[in-house]
């Protein structure tokens, strides 16, 4: 019997159809990795079949002697569905391995051993684990046959989805001899992108490409910068619109805006996004594909290889800032449908969003060389917070800027903390450039897409360089048919209250930087702060653009702040009740808070006590960029007038960012004797929101 | 770094102890052996143990070998690209930077891989060895810095065994007066990299520390024995500042260095010597008094690795 037939065997036996027929490129693919142990590139759109290479190269490889199949994907949970299909046709034996059966790795690796494993399914997060990949990876690829590497444009600097932890399987590629059959997949990639994967893996590497088109899927754009005429738009939609779908926004605050609207114009969604617990993100992956909600509310981090044949919406409420991420998130409707639409809702703060990710892409060269040679200076490993006390950044920034420099190469693990290693860094200026032009470019593209009157379907298979580019005969463009349709201005202006009814709390500090000396460990609760409120998110779609306007163009807060504010004040009726209103001092322009809280504390009917008084000059709060910086930078820098009234306080100030000032301030006050302390400001910074 | 070729990788899987393996990594003798059937161990990859057999025409338990051997790639590369990533370099005898003075020194037992970190360039330069024992007295540290600081005035690069007493006061000296060295771990090497010292000097190219053991090895007697013959291998003329009288591993590194003729053995008879650098004069070594006496070292035929016996199988 020739492999071709086995395979097909094989195919039927997956398929469970005793029709099935190899796709074009699918037996290409297994025949290369098969009988001539080759290296295979596979484009296609998902639902193509890429599972069904890996499944049957697996087995074939296996009759013949071959170790398991590592396959490295970052979508576990998909992947487990997919293998389960494998397992129960009897093409192979799988083994996933995750956080929860690593301690049971003895009984994994006996498996392996014994040859009961074909397929070895692991995380890219999971292979950059230090201990896994020093003590269990070692054993279990043993005498791993092929490799596979799922989402494969993740390799690619170049791709719009670069992740640090692919960085480490393109140099472990590089490290393979040519006699290990390799298989890279990927439903996004552009020529830019595959010859880049082709560079990493050799000449002699096949690219397998077919079609990107969806005849199902019907385009459109809907221009409406303002949140609330967006909100209004989905209210009226999503509810005409068949079965279930998904809508994606740009950030995670707004995912949740989004869904509560939704839930309160009587429509099933719920958030989903990478601040979710993972339990959560599970049970609403579950809901959708089971069509149990009828719309998931989610940013990017529902993605890749998310399936669900039978999604019949992908609608943004922000723009992304790449076709070809637009095309990978709208493509996931339609695949098994006939009729399904992608609607790309454009707003006024998607440009101010996908900026903020582009010049964040990147660690900032000052940091990143500043952590090099903090390191250096060092003989033993240095923690986290310790750097963070030495280095302007961000915690989360500072983590991802060492995450990259570890896979660069310059830092690595020791225990709790981060040592040099011995090799030699530079910053990479001229490929942060490259880069960042891209993504430029890639925004520039993405406002074409928005913009042009040409088929839609036909200008994003250009991007993603597909042959094959006719008009698709469906989209807006094709068609005249818009996505418009007229708003209520009653349901603009509810969704418009809804924008601005969003509360935030402030949570008070509990801990003072650690590692800074004095003060240090808990903040006595005596002298904490009480828990207290923010009026919006700085620059949000509610009351946040006002807010914006009036401290940088008016220099005045207008009237209808001061009654929201005395409005939430009211509704949060903190107790003991404040019986006075204390302000922070502005930095840049000094009559503004005070001005701010006096109005405020009339509207209260409260009497204004203007005792808190700037003894030491320093940066505005909003250029330190981490806790730590942002302490040091208001520590000792506030006195209180004394007495102050023994009485409890609402102190007030315009914008919360890292809480210090509120802090050290709250303490001041509490020290001169005054009752609690509890703060409120009108927004809080977007970081911190 | 330039990408790894096939046989380079292929030389690496015979040999390596970086991962285990269910059958045995080659020894130096049979990984020579095997070489002289191949000299290009790429063709070795992919095939089974039957084609390995037919290819080279060694006998079908080694076949079997090498092949179950070539099946750890995939592993191999994982923890490859882990150890480049912290600095460290693996070099094959097969590749460019490979000391070629070691096969022409040590025929059989010259190590199929080195283990580095720093600047390999230095294992090719010209090199002074100074060696000695742990425990000294002042007149000896006097002598290896001493020795160490001129041999770097000279321009010439100190090779020693990175070990306490001579060795490391000796490589100090010689990085402190600018010169540049090459230390021959018998164990360690990953740890070796955290020391404070070694930083800066890899960074300014002017230190390379290297091992044939694998690089967490531990210590023991027979690697440092085998360790002290690549340092005689790699240097133009060893310098032997103290060692004890027929006991102790100085003694032993160069009674054999002078049995097999490795490379020339200088034995200090000034200040400071020990009771055994005497009696290494008489087996053969050349008797230095004062300083000046060293430089310049003279340089010597190289023997051509025909000539050379089989030696103790180095172990690596």
């Amino acid at each position: 019997m020739t492999t071709r037939v086995t395979a097909e065997k094989l195919l039927r036996r997956l398929t469970g159809s005793a029709a099935a027929v190899f796709r074009p490129g699918q037996w290409e693919a297994i025949e290369r990795l098969v009988e001539r142990r080759g290296r295979v590139l596979v484009v296609q759109r998902t639902g193509w079949g890429k599972s069904a290479v890996y499944f049957i190269a697996s087995r074939l490889l296996r009759d013949r002697g071959f170790g398991p199949t590592l396959l490295i994907s970052p979508l576990l949970a998909l992947m487990r569905n997919q293998v389960q299909v494998a397992e129960r046709a009897r093409i192979i034996r799988a083994v996933t391995i995750h956080s929860q059966n690593l301690d049971q790795w003895d009984q994994l690796e006996a498996d392996v051993r014994s040859g009961k494993v074909d397929l070895l399914l692991v995380s890219p997060e999971r292979l950059n684990n230090t201990r896994f990949r020093r003590d269990v990876l070692p054993d279990l690829a043993e005498r791993a046959g092929l490799l596979v590497v799922d989402e494969a444009h993740c390799i690619s600097d170049w791709g719009h989805d670069f992740r640090p932890d692919y960085r480490r399987i393109n140099r472990v590629l590089q490290l393979l001899p040519s006699s290990v059959p390799v298989l890279c997949t990927t439903a996004t990639a552009n020529n830019r992108v595959v010859r880049d994967i082709v560079e990493q893996l050799g000449d002699g590497l096949e690219v397998i490409r077919g079609p990107l088109d969806r005849e199902s899927l019907v385009l459109g754009v809907v221009d409406l910068p303002e949140q609330a005429s967006r909100l209004a738009w989905l209210a009226r939609v999503i509810p005409t619109l068949p079965g279930a779908g998904i809508v994606y926004c740009l950030t995670v605050s707004d995912t949740e805006r989004v869904a509560s609207w939704l839930q309160a114009n009587g429509i099933d969604a719920v958030a989903y996004s990478g601040k979710s617990e993972a339990e959560d993100r599970l049970e609403r992956e579950a809901a959708l594909l089971a069509s149990q909600v009828k719309a998931v509310v989610a940013t990017s981090a529902l993605g890749m290889g998310f399936d669900k044949p039978d999604l019949t919406f992908v609608i943004h409420y922000q723009s992304p800032g790449s076709p070809i991420l637009y095309y990978q998130q709208v493509g996931r409707a339609g695949r098994a449908v006939d009729r399904a639409v992608g609607v790309l809702l454009r707003g006024r703060e998607d440009r101010d969003i996908q900026d903020y990710f582009i010049k964040t892409a990147f660690p900032p060269r000052p940091q990143a060389e500043q952590v090099i040679r903090l390191l250096e200076e060092r003989a033993e490993p240095v923690t986290i917070s310790t750097i963070e006390h030495e280095v302007n950044a961000r915690r989360g920034r500072l983590e991802t800027m060492l995450k990259v420099l570890e896979v660069e190469g310059a830092i690595e693990r020791a225990g709790q903390g981060w040592q040099r290693t011995l090799q030699p860094w530079r910053f990479d200026t001229e490929r942060v450039e490259q880069v960042t032009a891209l993504r430029r470019a890639e925004q520039a593209a993405m406002v074409r897409y928005a913009t042009t009157d040409q088929c839609r379907m036909a200008f994003l298979r250009r991007q993603l360089d597909d042959p094959v580019t006719a008009p698709c005969g469906r989209c807006d463009d094709c068609t005249g048919q818009r996505f418009d349709v007229g708003l209520d201005r009653n349901l603009v202006a509810a969704a418009l209250a809804h924008l601005r009814r969003a509360r935030f709390e402030l949570e008070p500090r509990r801990q003072w930087p650690s590692g800074l000396g004095a003060p240090r460990g808990r903040i006595s609760s005596d002298r904490q702060l009480r828990p207290g409120r923010a009026l919006c998110a700085y620059g949000d779609g509610g009351w946040g653009e006002l807010v914006r306007q009036a401290k940088y163009h008016a220099h005045r807060y207008p009237d209808v702040l001061v009654e929201a504010a005395v409005q939430v004040v009211r509704e949060w009726a903190p107790e003991p009740t404040p019986t006075w209103v204390a302000c922070v001092p502005s930095t840049t322009s000094p009559g503004l808070v005070p001005d701010f809280a006096r109005r405020l504390a009339a509207g209260l009917g409260l009497a204004f006590q203007d005792v808190v008084r700037r003894v030491r000059p320093g940066r505005p709060q909003k250029e330190m960029e981490n806790s730590a910086q942002q302490f040091r930078n208001v520590e000792g820098a506030f006195q209180v007038v004394t007495p102050v009234p023994g009485e409890p306080v609402l102190l007030v100030d315009d914008i919360a960012d890292s809480r210090w000032t509120l802090t050290t301030i709250g303490v001041a006050l509490g020290d001169g004797g005054s009752g609690e302390v509890f703060p409120f400001v009108l927004a809080m910074a977007v970081s911190s929101s | 770094m330039p990408p790894r070729t096939d046989t380079s990788l292929a030389a690496m899987l015979l040999a390596q102890r970086l991962v285990d393996t269910p059958v045995a990594p080659l020894k130096s003798s049979e990984y020579w052996a095997l070489l002289r059937h191949v000299p290009d161990p790429a063709v070795l990859l992919g095939l089974d143990a039957a084609e390995i057999a037919g290819a080279t025409g060694v006998e079908s338990t080694l076949a079997e070998r090498v092949a179950r051997l070539c099946e750890a790639a995939t592993s191999v590369a994982f923890r490859l690209d882990e150890l480049e990533q912290s600095g460290l370099r693996v070099i094959a005898s097969v590749d460019d930077r490979y000391p070629q003075a070691l096969v022409g020194r040590l025929g059989r037992s010259a190590p199929p891989l080195l283990y580095a970190v720093g600047d390999t360039a230095l294992l090719g330069s010209e090199l002074l060895g100074i060696v000695g024992s742990r425990d000294i007295d002042a007149a000896a540290a006097a002598v290896a810095r001493g020795v160490a600081s001129t041999a770097a005035a000279h321009g010439l690069g100190v090779i020693s065994g990175a070990a306490k007493g001579v060795d490391r006061l000796a490589m100090t000296a010689a990085l402190a007066a600018g010169g540049s060295v090459v230390g021959v771990l018998a164990d360690s090497l990953v740890r070796s990299t955290r020391d404070p010292e070694v930083r800066p000097a890899v960074s300014d190219g002017r230190l390379c520390l290297c091992t044939p053991y694998k690089p967490t090895a531990g210590f023991s007697v027979a690697n440092a024995m085998g360790r002290n013959k690549i340092i005689y291998a790699l240097s133009k003329a060893t310098l032997v500042v103290t060692a004890d009288a027929e006991k102790g591993g100085t003694w032993a590194g160069a009674a054999e260095a002078l049995r097999q003729s490795i490379a020339p053995v200088l034995a200090w008879t000034g200040e400071g010597a020990g009771a055994g650098n005497a009696l290494l004069v008489e087996r053969g070594a050349r008797a230095v008094e004062r300083l000046a006496e060293l430089f310049p070292i003279p340089d010597r035929a190289e023997r051509s690795s025909d000539e050379r016996p089989d030696q103790l199988a180095l172990e690596v």
